[in-house]
């Protein structure tokens, strides 16, 4: 059996950091809670043996229910992982270790590993590591993940001395009373008397007669029996770390921190901050979209279009030029220098501060400051945004969040916009666009609001400490995200691009030009063929500028087309249906149903505001 | 045998349940029949193999007996608290659920204890709800600097992870800092955690001496 190894902790402890230095593999790293959703996976060796090296979500608790711990508790009884690593917070101990608690009643081979002890120390917090070795039973290792120390012993740790932890929460009588009576009523260990007393287990007798046993605890105490046992742990938690722990420091709160959470001038900050990276991906994607394009051009689209082949051959090999050409032409200068800034964002701390500013106006569109994140996510790409509605607690809020991400202006729809509107209107103009879209964003967040079912939970957000972010984990961090953004997107566009051409040399897409044209005509006054660039773009938004372009046999839009007539063009291609990548993914998260109501939603909405501003402008 | 249950005797095996040591008189009262008639009831259940006498001739649930008491016991608590919720009083919601208990489905108890679930909603499933004047005032009520004791936190939408972060009774935490939004941010065993209104307003507090 090959050696496993898996890394448990809070979020934002730095798990994902020793994972990235033990595997060598770039890993998400998130200062923000609940930013590593996925299982990460990678390989280590040690003594010539491979080892496989696990990156479980950050969670606070086992027993709280969610998604992920029940996918952690999975890992953790696992009996094909070697060994847990259980990873603390050196400035956050007494917290971290109310999770190793309830790890260490599974009974696995584990080791823990006090992280950030350089931080720890800069705040003048000791931790004295044999005496909480002692305590706890297990192997205990000092890291400081940040500068690489301590790192190097942790796999041999692991794999040699990993041993169950001895340490034992001492449970209200009461509770503990409760946790024999099922073991000689049901033969159940103690770990899952305790989480069956908490309501949680599979075996519906079990979980009856813990209900009735908890229902007991509750009239003697006048607190649930989880209230309890989430109380001793806590006050454990605290009598160990009340021993390990030296502080001199006055622990937390600077006075940078006060200025970003406070209303005034944290709502104008965040604003800002939100505005000037927009704009500066603007400006640098500008930039170096051309040179990528011209680049395209010369080495790969210029020569397939000399080549002497099948005509329907050079039709395919163009379609897949042109995909390459625009999916690296957004993708490196739009979206990567997005997520840069984004990770810049995240790991400083900020994104949760933000976040918490953001709650009230979320609450509004029943959402949570937490889905700030996927949102402003959607300014890069939606495809990964919409992925990043896993974090969000409820069904409820992620119906919601997919419904809203899928309006954000992404790069692509960026370039449609500056393209467009900010050449050939005004620049005016183009935020202008801006500004409906985000407003139809918030009207469409409060009708979901109201008529979308489920109960609206509150936010309870852990503030990490404001630090200054890594540039290589930055690096890493964006580099992942547009790994996953070329895996997921390129494939598709690759296809889409290619029936496109298919399409196009068998007559089809002057076919449906000619169907909908009453559409384009009738309706938003375009001319006909820009219903052909519109369809273009349901396969990938940028394409709707591009074919406008071709179609119109020129590259000065304004010489066949209105100010008005591009205007609508822009605004209807922007909200009109998500391409068709986010529709896959949106299938995949939320169901088919969802996806289906939101591509018919935001088609009738494109439609509709484009015929408003035809009707009132033309 | 073991035939479908009388409502008397589905009564009275609720009624040994829940107070198992009441003498045949207090439980002839309690039910509102003469002795005879209790007498009746208690030799179908006896018959119907509910009950078994113990060695003092006096009448125990079997565990057939105690799986139907559990059950009729079980729709009573979750119509009660439904009636309650609903705004009946607790007499007439007992009342009420008396009646119904014995003719309502398994199912329609499941869904409506489903309902029920959402806590918060009836302090009757869960009296510990809690988080009343007795235990001092709700986070929102204090400003900036504030030291307080958790007395208590009410049971509904994020409370697990309210204590899986120390927020529980008995721990002394800070409030750092109040937004014009009524959000607030606490420091609990080191560490700032952003709360919004609502949840803000689910946990209670004494102010440290």
């Amino acid at each position: 059996m090959p050696l496993t190894i898996a890394l448990v902790g809070n979020p934002g402890v730095g798990k994902s950091l020793i994972f990235n230095h033990l595997t060598g593999v770039g890993v998400e790293i998130g200062n923000y809670p609940g930013s590593s959703v996925d299982l990460l996976s990678g390989r280590s060796c040690f003594q010539r043996e491979p080892v496989e090296v696990l990156d479980l979500p950050g969670v606070y608790s086992l027993e709280g229910g969610a998604e992920t711990e029940a996918l952690v508790c999975r890992v953790i009884d696992d009996e094909a992982v070697t060994a847990l690593v259980a990873v603390l917070d050196a400035t956050r101990l007494e917290r971290n270790l109310y999770l190793l608690l309830q790890v260490a009643e599974y009974g696995r081979p584990m080791v823990a590993v006090v992280n950030m002890v350089d931080e720890a120390a800069r705040r003048g917090i000791a931790v004295d590591i044999d005496r909480l070795s002692g305590l706890l039973g297990i192997p205990v290792l000092a890291t400081a993940a940040a500068l690489g120390q301590g790192i190097d012993r942790i796999l041999p740790t692991a794999v040699l001395e990993a041993r169950p932890a001895t340490v034992e929460v001492p449970y209200d009588h009461h509770v503990e009373a409760a946790v024999r009576s099922l073991d000689r009523t049901f033969g159940v260990d103690r770990r899952t008397a305790l989480q069956a007393l908490q309501g949680l287990a599979d075996d519906p007798d079990l979980l009856e007669t813990a209900g009735e046993l908890g229902d007991e605890i509750e009239r003697r105490h006048r607190m649930s029996a989880g209230q309890i046992i989430t109380t001793n742990r806590h006050n454990h938690a605290g009598v160990i770390a009340d021993q390990v722990v030296r502080s001199a420091g006055s622990g937390v709160g600077a006075a940078l921190d006060r200025l970003l959470t406070r209303t005034l001038p944290g709502v104008p900050i965040l604003v800002g901050v939100l505005v000037s990276m927009l704009l500066v991906v603007f400006l640098i994607g500008g930039v170096l979209e051309e040179y990528i394009v011209e680049a395209f051009n010369f080495a790969l689209l210029g020569p397939i279009g000399a080549l002497d082949i099948h005509p329907l051959a050079k039709e395919v090999l163009q379609a897949i030029g042109l995909a390459l050409q625009s999916g690296f032409g957004i993708a490196f200068p739009y979206i990567f220098t997005f997520y840069l800034l984004l990770a810049i964002l995240e790991d400083s701390g900020y994104m949760s501060r933000a976040a918490f500013l953001a709650d009230r106006a979320m609450h509004r569109m029943g959402l949570h400051g937490e889905a700030i994140i996927p949102l402003v996510l959607g300014f890069g790409c939606n495809v990964p945004a919409v992925m990043g509605i896993r974090l969000l607690a409820t069904r409820r809020e992620r119906i919601i969040a997919s419904f809203l991400i899928t309006m954000v202006p992404c790069s692509a729809r960026t370039v449609v916009i500056s393209g467009i509107v900010a050449s050939f209107v005004s620049l005016p103009a183009a935020f202008s666009i801006y500004a409906v879209v985000l407003v139809l964003i918030g009207l469409t967040g409060l009708v979901l609001s109201r008529i979308t079912p489920g109960p609206q939970l509150g936010m309870v957000l852990e503030m990490p400490a404001l630090r200054r972010p890594m540039p290589k984990m930055v690096l890493v961090k964006s580099w992942l995200r547009i790994k996953e953004f070329l895996y997921i997107a390129m494939p598709l566009l690759l296809a889409s691009s290619v029936v496109l051409g298919l399409l196009g040399y068998y007559g089809v897409i002057a076919a449906f030009q000619a169907a909908f044209a009453p559409v384009s005509e009738g309706l938003l006054g375009l001319p006909d063929y820009a219903s052909t660039a519109l369809l273009f773009g349901i396969l990938r938004k940028e394409m709707a500028f591009e074919t406008l372009v071709v179609l119109a046999g020129t590259a000065s839009l304004d010489t066949v087309m209105t100010g008005v007539q591009l205007y609508t063009f822009a605004i209807v291609s922007t909200l009109f249906v998500p391409c068709i990548s986010t529709i896959a993914v949106l299938r995949r998260e939320i169901g088919t149903r969802i996806a289906a109501l939101i591509t018919i939603y935001t088609v009738a909405l494109g439609l509709a505001i484009g015929f408003f501003v035809h009707v009132m402008a033309g | 045998m073991t035939g479908t249950a009388t409502e008397r005797e589905e009564d009275l095996l609720e009624a040994i349940l829940e107070s198992p040591d009441l003498d045949r008189a207090a439980l002839a009262t309690r039910l509102g029949l003469e002795p005879a008639d209790l007498a009746d009831v208690e030799m179908a259940a006896v018959a119907s193999g509910r009950l078994a006498r113990d060695g003092s001739g006096f009448p125990r649930l079997t565990q057939e007996g105690h799986r139907l008491a559990r059950r009729i016991h079980r729709r009573h608590r979750t119509l009660a608290c439904f009636f309650e919720q609903l705004g009946m009083a607790r007499d007439a919601a007992d009342r009420e659920a008396c009646t119904l208990e014995h003719g309502v489905s398994d199912e329609a108890i499941a869904r409506l204890a489903d309902h029920l679930r959402c806590p918060g909603r009836c302090e009757r499933e869960s009296p510990c709800e809690g988080g009343d004047e007795s235990d001092g005032l709700s986070l929102l009520d204090y400003g900036e600097g504030d030291r307080v004791n958790i007395t208590a936190v009410r049971r509904c939408g994020r409370y697990r992870r309210l204590m899986d972060m120390g927020v529980v009774p008995g721990e002394t935490v800070i409030v750092r800092r109040r937004l014009s939004n009524r959000a607030i941010v606490i420091e609990v065993k080191g560490c700032e955690i952003g709360l919004s209104p609502e949840c803000a307003a689910t946990v209670f507090a004494t102010p440290c001496p």
